[in-house]
């Protein structure tokens, strides 16, 4: 197989997605934010749309300007998540009907611009559409230079934060007590979420993203009952889940790549699930119950 | 010319969005009080590959066939979301996010790889809806009533049926599980009866706003309600009204005003429904009478007194 | 003539329940005694987790004014420990019990530092060994019994205690709740060590018939201040039932 070097630079860009996501996904979940990560990667969708027709009038790309793109992804899906602490915190609804309608109500909006711009551009908005599932076909060199760099620096950041993460998302009450000023690991986090969810936009759509935050994870979580050895296989999980996804969706191209690395990744959860209980069963057949 | 438009494709898409909306909001006002919400998202994106499957299977686009497989593969998603909380240690938020992105990834695939255009049947469908393309092709005679008004009306009278029967069993199952456990209400056949509800409103509603958006039907009229009453009845009732109101409104709002004011094209109608149904969230949550922020943030003027919750 | 400030100083402390007018503790005033140990006392609901809790600058809506060794908090972090209830930790966290003891360390490492010093792992593990966990310490924290929980997290504050400069106020809530005897045991014992060796222990208690072995102060609580001092002195079957006296007229279990 012949890799030119700009695919040698895509596959990479999916490879640091994959690891970065499998790394802050996992620290997500042991905060138990994975669904808020839903509805943040849904709600960046108006964004991409404003950023969309800001680019358009100032006669950038046609619109498809990336930097744009991504910056209102980044702001409506920062706002997103601070309508749903509002919510939480304010009123008398729960976090999971917070999350459900700021969700619905993000996406339902992204549509609405997307169905706008369908009109501005005569139909032209095929750019746009690759965003919703993914596609690395339309990764350019310097799409897969900034995704791989945000991605590995993303990636970096969540590991040295390694300790606060745990410590706070454990006992949180110990954490404010002893660790840094509370909050800002929180933030940190969740910055670091937002960041990676509109890195991804690209590779694998705002609507299947979430799936490489929370099954890497949660396949790593099977595996391993110590924290770090779970990151890393995180990280390991994603990676292959992205990788092989690409590929699949390389070949077969009228499948999008966020459907593709979302199957890889579950064929993964699977089977560690198998291998879990394939080992436990075989365990305690050798060594007779356990009275733990 | 008007009259005729509006008759073969505004009054079924009126129709079909008022009942996906109060039935819908109907049923969200249970999930909302056992505070499952993420389940209809999680089970609206399992519905996917059922009805990829239903039309590979049988080779038709018979309403009975894709329902069963709709139902079909969303009982099967709720069964393996069930399953990993039993057999793991993760909880149902990751359960259920595993499921619903596999299963639409899964359904997304096999309209790609088998279905692919033939059909009136695709990922963008599946999206949004289609609530604009129903066609009434003679208003007013039932014998061409487009099918999607057909599967909700029945929809919406099992679930009018289904809670107003059982009323009573769900509130007290609510409130006070053991008791009613020792009735013999058990908690499982209550989560059955509102699953089950939950998807044949989801795959009713597929054609009106498609997988993603249905969760704006079981999540924002809901939550209006509870800003606005205590009452179990009371809040399921508001919550199916305020429910049918958002979706004909954005209909209104979306599909029928930019044509009116002079635009070429009009926006998506499920989308629409969708940003109305938040948009009125917020406003029950600012401006509601005792519960909404601006009532509570009135100092001295705070009722002490305990609501229970 | 220097006198050292107390190890715990609580002046008006009032806390409200979230969003509503109505009182979770009534302003107190409190001053707790250096190398004594203390029970906080009372009722179901009587605001004894939340002054605990509240002293820490864990609850929202508080007021008052808290002093550790005459600093805030922010302080003197090192020197307080708090060894919380089991109830609100999720035991299916991928985390070992020599880490979460090691966590108790956590003042002495820079914000970014990523390899933890071996010295930290021989305090948890010399932890451990004082409560009894020894052979425990690389096992998941959700194969542990009631116990063996409560055990850990005082070993988490043993391990601070361990530390150069470490902590000299041990903070525990209900420690003796849903354990059994043999673990009731261990924990008094290690307790009374530290009292010994100078360091002050502060425990809401739930248990009336230990207070007086097990503790030398005691802090009678319901909402509001009812009595404090000496177990000898104030301890009695008077303040007692005026503590535990249903709210019929709450004017009448103030002292006069």
């Amino acid at each position: 197989m012949d890799i030119g070097f700009n695919t040698a630079l895509v596959l990479l860009s999916v490879l640091s997605l994959g690891a970065a996501c499998g790394i802050i996904g996992a620290y997500i979940m042991l905060y138990k934010k994975s669904l808020v990560s839903d509805a943040v990667s849904h709600a960046t969708l108006p964004g991409i749309g404003i950023g969309f027709i800001l680019a358009l009038w100032a006669g950038l790309d046609d619109g498809r300007f990336l930097p744009f793109l991504l910056m209102g992804a980044a702001f409506t899906g920062y706002l997103a998540s601070r309508i749903i602490q509002w919510i939480s915190a304010e009123t008398r609804l729960t976090e999971d009907s917070a999350i459900s309608s700021t969700l619905s109500f993000f996406f339902g909006l992204g549509i609405v611009f997307f169905s706008l711009i369908q009109n501005l551009e005569s139909g032209n908005r095929s750019g746009l559409d690759s965003f919703l599932l993914g596609q690395t076909s339309g990764i350019n060199y310097s799409d897969a230079l900034i995704i791989s760099l945000v991605s590995l620096v993303a990636a970096i950041l969540a590991i040295t934060l390694h300790r606060h993460f745990i410590i706070q998302s454990f006992d949180a009450n110990f954490a404010k007590l002893n660790g840094p000023r509370q909050g800002s690991i929180e933030r940190m986090l969740s910055i670091l979420m937002l960041v990676i969810v509109c890195t991804g936009l690209k590779t694998t759509g705002a609507i299947l993203i979430l799936a490489l935050l929370i099954i890497p994870a949660g396949s790593a979580r099977q595996c391993s009952d110590n924290n770090k050895p779970m990151i890393a296989l995180s990280a390991a999980y994603g990676v292959i889940s992205a990788l092989s996804g690409a590929l699949l969706s390389a070949s077969y191209a009228n499948i999008p790549t966020g459907a593709s690395i979302v199957m890889c990744s579950f064929v993964i959860f699977a089977g560690s699930l198998m291998i879990k209980f394939a080992t436990k069963a075989l365990c305690s057949r050798v060594k007779g119950p356990s009275y733990d | 010319m008007i009259e005729s438009a509006f008759f073969n494709i505004d009054l079924p898409a009126y129709i079909v969005a008022m009942l996906s909306g109060f039935s819908g909001g109907l049923v969200g006002a249970l999930l909302l009080l056992r505070k499952q919400t993420m389940m209809a998202d999680a089970l609206s994106h399992s519905i996917l590959p059922g009805l990829a499957l239903a039309y590979i299977v049988t080779g038709t686009m018979g309403a009975l066939a894709l329902f069963s497989g709709a139902f079909a593969s969303c009982l099967f998603a709720g069964a393996l979301i069930y399953g990993i909380q039993r057999m793991t240690t993760l909880n149902a938020n990751m359960a259920m996010g595993i499921i619903l992105t596999s299963m639409f990834a899964f359904g997304v695939i096999l309209l790609e790889l088998f279905i692919g255009g033939r059909v009136h049947l695709d990922t963008e469908h599946a999206l949004y809806g289609a609530l604009e393309l129903i066609y009434w092709e003679d208003p007013g005679n039932f014998a061409t009533m487009p099918e999607q008004i057909i599967t909700l009306f029945i929809v919406s009278i099992l679930v009018i049926l289904i809670i107003g029967l059982g009323h009573h069993y769900l509130k007290l199952a609510m409130f006070d599980p053991d008791f009613a456990n020792v009735k013999g209400i058990s908690e499982l056949k209550i989560s059955a009866v509102i699953l089950v509800m939950t998807v044949i409103v989801a795959v009713a509603s597929f054609d009106a706003v498609g997988s993603i958006l249905v969760l704006a039907l079981f999540a924002c009229p809901p939550a209006c309600a509870r800003m606005i009453t205590d009452q179990f009845s009371r809040q399921i009732i508001w919550s199916g009204l305020i429910g049918g109101a958002c979706a004909i409104g954005g209909y209104l709002g979306g599909a029928v005003l930019p044509p009116l004011l002079g635009f070429e094209n009009s926006l998506s109608a499920a989308g629409s429904i969708a940003v109305l149904a938040g948009l009125t969230q917020l406003c029950f949550i600012v401006l509601a009478p005792e519960y909404g922020v601006l009532a509570q943030t009135e100092p001295k003027q705070k009722k002490s007194k305990n609501m229970g919750q | 003539m220097s006198i050292s400030p107390p190890p715990l100083s609580v002046k008006n402390l009032e806390v409200r329940y979230h969003g509503q007018d109505k009182i979770a503790l009534a302003p107190l005033s409190q001053d707790f005694e250096q190398g004594k140990m203390t029970a906080i006392v009372g009722p179901n609901g009587a605001g004894k987790s939340t002054l605990i809790k509240a002293c820490l600058g864990l609850t929202s809506k508080q007021k008052g004014v808290v002093r550790f060794f005459g600093e805030p908090l922010q302080k003197k972090r090192r020197k307080v420990a708090y060894v919380p209830q089991r109830s609100g930790i999720d035991w299916n966290f991928p985390i070992n019990v020599r880490e979460v003891v090691q966590q108790g360390l956590i003042c002495d490492l820079k914000l970014f530092q990523l390899l933890t010093p071996k010295s930290h792992k021989e305090i948890a593990l010399r932890a451990l060994d004082q409560v009894g966990l020894g052979d425990f310490s690389e096992r998941q924290i959700a194969k542990l019994s009631g116990g063996q929980q409560q055990r850990m997290f005082l070993a988490r504050a043993l391990a601070q205690s361990m530390m150069q400069d470490g902590a000299d106020l041990f903070m525990l809530d209900e420690p003796f709740a849903g354990v059994d005897a043999s673990t009731e045991k261990t924990i008094i014992s290690v307790l009374k060590q530290l009292s010994l060796e100078g360091k002050t222990i502060i425990a809401v208690h739930h248990n009336l018939q230990t207070v007086s072995d097990y503790f030398d102060n005691v802090v009678l609580l319901n909402t509001s201040l009812i009595a404090s001092g000496s177990v000898d002195k104030v301890f009695t079957d008077e303040a007692i039932s005026r503590t535990y006296l249903p709210l019929a007229d709450p004017a009448s279990r103030l002292a006069v």
